[in-house]
């Protein structure tokens, strides 16, 4: 109901700016174009002869190609469409999520570090990944068994150290969460990064909810030294997953002012239809889906479409 | 004088064709490019030709620095779209060096099969993998590292397939060029022809 209060604001631009739109245009044809004038006014004329009580029939089908503008414009036929600068992303089972650039500068920006416990260090009895903290990783994978957490469709997750998860390491399963690779620094060059970002690390988690925790911790993004990120993706048990986001380097963001209640570790609650903010973190919730039929170990490239990319920072 | 120029000529060809025959598909010497990146991940593709269907052995070796924090890895599989690239997707055998030990995957899916065998922080794995000489499938390997027998018991046909066409060497904590890690592969068959 929140959401659909929410969206009124946005209907009513999307309904009212086309349709004032159009007949602006026209009220400018008909003024300053001379023969344009000259043709229409005997036709619109008509009802003034007549009494001008009713409205012409040219009245009605000019209404009705505005009010038919209106409603077909800025529409695609590809599944992905343009809402208030964001993306709608179709999910199967159907499920769709909105992000915005708005969105990202101005919601899921930290607007304070007190609170933001869930990019706290690994919890206790969190694994991390040894190999990749000590060489670094950046096109490396390896394979989560579903031990103390499940996901439906998988007996395990493929994590990418470039920031990505799978149900297989040859299905897009799930958007890539940047439009960036991510990577793992190794502690060698920890001195490297910013000061107080400087233990690069991935580790997953089982909770006691039977989630999974994966967090990507100072991973730089783009590869790049000066742009550590937090980010942390969580798989529930009914086929949901969260999206993470935490950027302490932006101070002057906006308080968010949509509370939302801890779970564990403080994390914003799983919301399986709506794109929530909180104020040390922004999420992205979503379906997964049916892994696609994967490849034969000769090479057969599964035909399922790859994600759009969903955040551009 | 006419009959040493034609007996060193013939010799030369023999030898020639020798090696020709032997060395048919060529061997590979990739080479690491500089680590460009803070992550330390260094990559090269290297795109080989169709295998002789009638090759009798494939050898492979990997000769690296092998310490507890780097990791070279030399992944086999079919570039399937065409881009040059080996990605994860397309690699269907993952073998190296990661951190202590030696390992090998049937992809990055698989289960990682490891071993410790082997000391000093310059090792090298070694394998040959004996073909059928009619289906050109692995009948039977011999993996060692340094001499050592290794990777006992797995599977053979995860060894190799002659429907690679691409090989790609990776290197991560490799302080410098030095560490650049040495691959031999080479097809091992001969062919004589009498008239």
């Amino acid at each position: 109901m929140v959401q659909f209060v929410e969206a009124i604001p946005h209907l009513l631009l999307r309904i009212f700016a086309p349709v004032l739109g159009v007949c602006l245009v026209a009220w400018l044809i008909v003024l300053f174009i001379p023969f344009v004038r000259k043709q229409v006014r005997p036709v619109f004329s008509v009802s003034e002869g007549r009494g001008g009580r009713f409205p012409p029939v040219q009245w009605v089908v000019l209404f009705l190609v505005m009010v038919a503008c209106t409603l077909f414009s800025g529409k695609n036929t590809n599944g992905v469409q343009n809402v208030g600068g964001g993306h709608l992303f179709q999910f199967s089972p159907p499920l769709v999520q909105i992000v915005s650039p708005q969105d990202v500068s101005n919601g899921w920006r930290v607007a304070e570090e007190s609170g933001a416990e869930i990019f706290a260090l690994p919890p206790a009895g969190a694994v991390t990944n040894e190999n990749w903290r000590l060489r670094g990783a950046h096109d490396d994978a390896f394979r989560i068994p579903a031990d103390g957490w499940s996901y439906p469709y998988t007996s395990g997750i493929t994590v990418l150290s470039r920031g990505e998860l799978r149900a297989s390491i040859h299905s897009h399963d799930f958007p890539r969460p940047f439009d960036q690779d991510l990577s793992i620094v190794p502690y060698v060059n920890w001195p490297q990064l910013p000061e107080g970002r400087r233990e690069s690390v991935f580790w997953y988690d089982a909770t006691p909810s039977n989630t999974l925790l994966t967090t990507w911790w100072n991973a730089a993004l783009g590869r790049d030294a000066t742009n550590p990120v937090n980010f942390q993706a969580e798989l529930f048990p009914d086929g949901g997953f969260t999206y993470r986001y935490e950027d302490r380097t932006v101070r002057h963001a906006r308080r968010d002012p949509t509370p939302t209640a801890p779970t564990r570790n403080g994390t914003t609650p799983y919301a399986p239809t709506c794109w929530r903010r909180s104020q040390q973190v922004a999420t992205l919730t979503g379906k997964g889906r049916a892994p696609a039929r994967p490849l034969n170990s000769r090479g057969a490239r599964t035909s399922t479409p790859t994600p759009t990319t969903l955040l551009t920072l | 004088m006419k009959r040493n120029l034609f007996v060193s000529l013939a010799a030369m060809g023999i030898a020639g064709g020798l090696a020709l025959s032997a060395w048919a598909l060529p061997p590979v010497h990739p080479v690491l490019p500089p680590v460009a990146y803070i992550d330390t991940e260094t990559v090269t593709n290297v795109p080989v030709a169709a295998w002789q269907e009638h090759a009798g052995k494939f050898k492979f070796s990997l000769t690296c620095r092998t310490t507890a924090t780097n990791n070279v890895q030399f992944a086999f599989g079919r570039d399937a779209d065409d881009d040059g690239i080996l990605s994860l997707e397309e690699s269907d055998l993952v073998v190296g060096w990661d951190c202590g030990k030696w390992f090998l995957q049937g992809g990055y899916d698989a289960e990682r099969i490891e071993t410790a065998v082997g000391t000093g922080d310059g090792q090298t794995l070694a394998w040959t993998v004996r073909l059928s000489p009619r289906t050109a499938m692995p009948v039977s390997v011999t993996a060692t590292v340094d001499g050592t027998p290794a990777f006992g018991g797995v599977d053979v046909g995860i060894f190799y397939s002659k429907n690679w066409n691409m090989f790609r060497l990776t290197g991560r904590g490799l302080a410098d060029s030095a560490e650049s890690p040495v691959v031999q592969i080479l097809p091992d068959s001969l062919t004589i022809l009498m008239r």
